[in-house]
């Protein structure tokens, strides 16, 4: 049981974290129909960016900030920096191609994922960086009775539900989400109806990449760990999240994140480690299969 | 026919320059016609030869050498050929085509190797690896096709790294939930290290007038040949009834099923056709360097591959051989680039795709298009005819999967 | 009229999306070698009940019959198997295809050639080559100054009327036992109209079913047998031609619409 629990503690941190970048993947798709190959690569270039600000501060010992305030500008640079460079690749790869054959920006956005991966392995390393989050953040650990898991992990978990809310608010409160909900729903209306179509693609691809860049530095803190080709394999688990959960549907992506970090832990823990991975897309297949719509999805065949 | 010259007394120039003229289409036309096709080959299987002459007559030495780059590049263009069938003809994003190229590899590897002490004779050998490369093919073709565009792109994927993982974890045997399955020594694919020692083909080494065979002209010419057969059947199903059926899918799903093709049968033979003619190309590989790698599965030899399809041109088959020489040789002469090879690659794609998406010589336009065909069209003109009542996301929803954008297996339209 | 036998019956045909019901409890019946037009304001239900008859859609209750062929529950492909081909309202020709493999595209469902086949130059598949090849050759018939020319060109280099006539060869490539075209006269000018007008009826006069969907009232008038208006997706007039002109309910459909949006 206790074994149970904290499995279950560590899927819900991978969970919330696969949830944070599936929210990329699915305000990307619900506006543009694309499927953002590179969005686990902005995930990845926010690490390093927060990775590189917390060696600024803490190899070089400029001056002696705390932690707290390095962890503050780590934050600040990785999700500007991610929010810049999803806004960019949106202008170079995917917006010369908006109304192309749907094979097209699928191709550019393998490339732009490749292109990131190799940007980061030649220029910066081609090896893991350590991310010297002991300097940072306590390193303690929270017991609850048999439970027990790291500060950083909670972080983690803590931060990302925040944001979820926070962007959920801004979809369906605010008047710029309405816009996004608008043109998700029929580009060619929206215009009529004098929404900026461009600025609002724009703003989503800015969301959906600062996101990430959160998860970025997140993941640095809580596994001290950042490499070129992490955002490779999470990428797609954090798509299989949002397609669990139904694509487009914002709600939809949190449940499925957290569904699937919760699958993963669970079936590494009981099952077999050997093959974690593989029940993950296994669970992908099988939900596009039995429910394409995902969980969450508008049903599309309730016809006899 | 444009490219058809129609008096052959014209000069050469006019001629180039009428052929220059007749556009991508035209070239292509006139690059696959027999008159061009078979001096190529012709050409091709002697370029070793004349290595190996210039090298006995001169005081370079690197027949073997270049010899082996030429075979890597006929392999390139083996593959890109592949791809062209799947992704340029019939459409389908398969993001998991070089899973198919290493599964073949690997096939190969357990029946021709002391890994599983198996040595079967080469057409045994071949028979294994159309069947198990075929039986992958059905597994993820039967379920994936049915699904939209987009999905097929992200199941492949999620096939190549189950694949990889399969490959790299299946060096000891499987513990599912603490039961073990099988022996304890069990090793089918060596982990990390991939197979080795795997035994190249049981051929001749020497033949009447040509003497002896080096290993790897052999293998060259085993390409170059393979890549013979199959522009060959390219070319012979383009032009009959299977080819017409997979480009009208590709080019309107809807009108096509409209005029009776059975769109699900026609995606699935071009992705298993595609797929088992990789798995060739895997075996042949697997016997010409001695060895499987895990590498073979590895996701960025999949956009390697398509760089070239797509470089030369979606569609077209010369574009494919272009393609495939264009980012095999540089490589090899550029040594000092080779740390930024993929980086190259990937910049070329995103730049070829957004400033010339059809490619060099390619015909299949992926350019906006807003006259002819295409999904969004069909919901467009459903919407016009509900004219007056308001069409929410449902609605839309609702004509999109009953047309088929979503085909959930109990519909099967 | 009424002795020769039914192509085409259509009994309580209902379609539903989400909410709104597109085509409801409509019924009709089409007879051997007549023409029968199908007209009613925008947003009627006309093209859903075409995408019914081929399968493109699949309704919520109701019965298809092709000469006593239920073709409800039936993929596309077979249903155009079973003798039904249709043009579309936005014409759908294979933009990258020349004009004569799009025509080809037509013979696809009744000529039997596979990859190996054509790879080994079997003699069975050589014949059904050269069969769909002179299929093409009669389909161009009624176009043929039209057509023939352009035959090797890709089909996104023609004209607009170019395309109908190239998407109503292929429909008859298809050897079908009812022919449905929808809007066939959009977007042409009066020559052109005329011109196709002449061809529908040949195409009558060589044995053909026709059912169509069309706009412009002059035309249905010259060329229809009959006459099927609806509206919301109701049928609410049917007969001949000029006794559908002067029904009271039908003048209401229009101008009541007409008056609205404007």
């Amino acid at each position: 049981m206790d074994y149970f629990l904290n499995q279950l503690i560590n899927g819900l941190e991978l969970g919330s974290l696969y949830a944070l970048v599936a929210l990329g993947y699915t305000l990307i798709y619900g506006i543009l129909e694309l499927l953002n190959f590179a969005h686990g690569d902005v995930f990845m270039v926010g690490a390093f960016l927060a990775a590189g600000v917390a060696a600024l501060f803490v190899h070089n010992e400029i001056a002696a900030i705390p932690g707290g305030l390095v962890v503050v500008l780590m934050l600040l640079v990785a999700i500007g920096g991610a929010g810049v460079l999803g806004v960019g690749i949106e202008r170079v790869a995917y917006r010369p191609l908006r109304n192309a054959n749907r094979l097209a920006p699928l191709i550019t956005a393998i490339g732009v994922s490749l292109f990131l991966e190799n940007a980061v392995f030649v220029w910066v390393s081609p090896a893991s960086v350590l991310v010297p989050t002991h300097a940072l953040v306590s390193q303690g650990v929270l017991r609850a009775g048999v439970v027990e898991t790291p500060l950083t992990g909670l972080m983690l978990f803590g931060g990302s539900l925040g944001l979820m809310i926070a962007l959920d608010l801004f979809v369906f409160r605010t008047r710029f989400g309405s816009a996004m909900r608008a043109t998700a729903q029929d580009r060619e209306a929206a215009t009529f109806m004098g929404i900026d179509v461009d600025r609002v693609i724009m703003v989503t691809f800015f969301l959906a990449s600062a996101l990430a860049g959160f998860g970025g530095v997140l993941y640095g803190l809580r596994y001290a760990s950042v490499d070129f080709f992490m955002g490779y394999g999470l990428g797609i688990k954090a798509f299989t999240a949002a397609v669990i959960g139904g694509i487009g549907n914002i709600r939809g992506a949190m449940v499925g994140g957290l569904l699937l970090g919760v699958l993963e832990s669970l079936s590494g823990g009981f099952i077999s480690t050997q093959f974690q991975d593989t029940f993950v897309f296994l669970a992908l297949i099988v939900v596009l299969l039995v429910r394409p719509q995902g969980l969450f999805g508008q049903p599309v065949t309730d016809r006899a | 026919m444009s490219g058809q010259p129609t008096a052959f007394e014209g000069e050469t120039g006019h001629a180039l320059k009428r052929f220059w003229e007749s556009g991508p289409s035209g070239w292509n036309r006139t690059l696959t016609r027999p008159v061009v096709l078979v001096p190529f080959f012709v050409v091709a299987a002697l370029v070793p030869l004349i290595l190996q002459y210039v090298e006995d007559n001169s005081s370079w030495i690197g027949a073997q050498y270049w010899t082996l780059i030429l075979a890597t590049c006929a392999m390139y263009a083996c593959l890109a050929v592949a791809l062209n069938l799947v992704v340029g003809y019939a459409g389908l994003l398969n993001l998991g085509f070089i899973a198919f190229f290493g599964i073949g590899s690997y096939a190969y590897a357990l029946v021709a190797s002391d890994q599983i002490h198996q040595h079967f004779p080469l057409w045994a050998a071949l028979l294994v690896v159309i069947v198990v490369t075929l039986a992958f093919a059905l597994l993820v073709g039967v379920p994936a096709l049915r699904l939209r565009g987009d999905y097929l792109a992200i199941v492949t994927l999620a096939f190549g790294l189950i694949m990889t993982n399969l490959i790299l974890d299946l060096d000891r045997p499987p513990v599912l939930a603490g039961h073990q399955f099988g022996p304890d020594g069990l090793n089918i694919t060596n982990g990390t290290n991939g197979l080795h020692n795997v035994a190249p083909f049981s051929l001749p080494t020497s033949l009447p007038v040509l003497g002896a065979i080096p290993h790897y002209r052999m293998y060259y010419w085993i390409f170059v040949g393979f890549l013979a057969l199959s522009i060959f059947c390219m070319l012979r199903w383009r032009h009959t009834r299977t080819g017409r059926a997979w480009v009208a899918i590709r080019d309107d799903e809807l009108a096509a099923r409209a005029m009776g093709v059975n769109v699900f049968k026609y995606r699935l033979l071009a992705f298993c056709t595609s797929a088992v003619m990789a798995g060739i190309v895997g075996m042949i590989d697997a016997a010409l360097v001695f060895n499987a790698y895990p590498e073979n599965f590895a996701v960025q030899q999949t956009v390697q591959v398509f760089v070239m399809a797509i470089l030369g041109g979606l569609g077209s088959l010369p574009g494919a051989i272009l393609g495939a020489i264009a980012f095999t040789i540089p490589p090899y002469v550029l040594q000092q680039f080779v740390f930024y090879k993929y980086l190259i690659i990937s910049v070329v794609l995103v730049v070829v795709m957004v400033l010339r998406p059809e490619g060099l010589l390619g015909t299949v336009s992926l350019r906006p298009r807003k006259v002819l065909g295409g999904t969004v069209e069909l919901l467009t003109a459903e919407s016009e005819e509900a004219e007056g009542h308001p069409v929410d996301k449902a609605d839309a929803a609702e004509i999109e999967a009953v047309t088929g954008e979503i085909l959930t297996p109990e519909q099967k339209l | 009229m009424s002795d020769r036998a039914p192509v085409l019956e259509i009994r309580g045909l209902t379609c539903r999306f989400g909410g709104l019901t597109a085509v409801d409890g409509f019924d009709v019946e089409v007879r051997q070698g007549e023409i029968v037009s199908l007209v009613g304001p925008n947003g009627a239900g006309k093209t859903t009940v075409f995408n019914l008859i081929s399968g493109v859609l699949k309704p919520s209750r109701g019965s298809v019959r092709l000469q006593r062929t239920e073709l409800v529950g039936r993929p596309a492909h077979r249903i155009t198997h079973l003798g039904v081909a249709r043009t579309f309202q936005n014409i759908r020709v294979f933009p990258q295809l020349t004009v004569r493999e799009n025509i080809l595209l037509g013979t696809q469902h009744w000529t039997r050639s596979g990859m190996l086949g054509s790879v080994t130059f079997w003699p069975s598949t050589i014949r059904a080559e050269r069969v769909a090849h002179a299929e093409v050759d009669k389909a161009i018939d009624l176009f043929r100054e039209r057509l023939e020319p352009r035959l090797e060109d890709p089909a996104f280099t023609l004209s607009y009327a170019n395309r109908r006539r190239t998407e109503i060869a292929r429909a008859l490539a298809a050897r079908p036992k009812l022919l449905l075209l929808d809007e066939p006269v959009a977007g042409m000018n009066p020559y052109e109209r005329i011109e196709m007008a002449g061809l529908i009826r040949s195409m009558r006069d060589r044995g053909l079913t026709i059912f169509l969907i069309e706009h412009h009232m002059p035309l249905v008038m010259e060329i229809s047998d009959r006459v099927v208006v609806m509206d919301h997706g109701v049928k609410i007039a049917e007969g001949l031609p000029k006794e559908v002109h002067s029904n009271p309910r039908v003048v209401e459909a229009y101008l009541g619409r007409r008056a609205a949006s404007a």
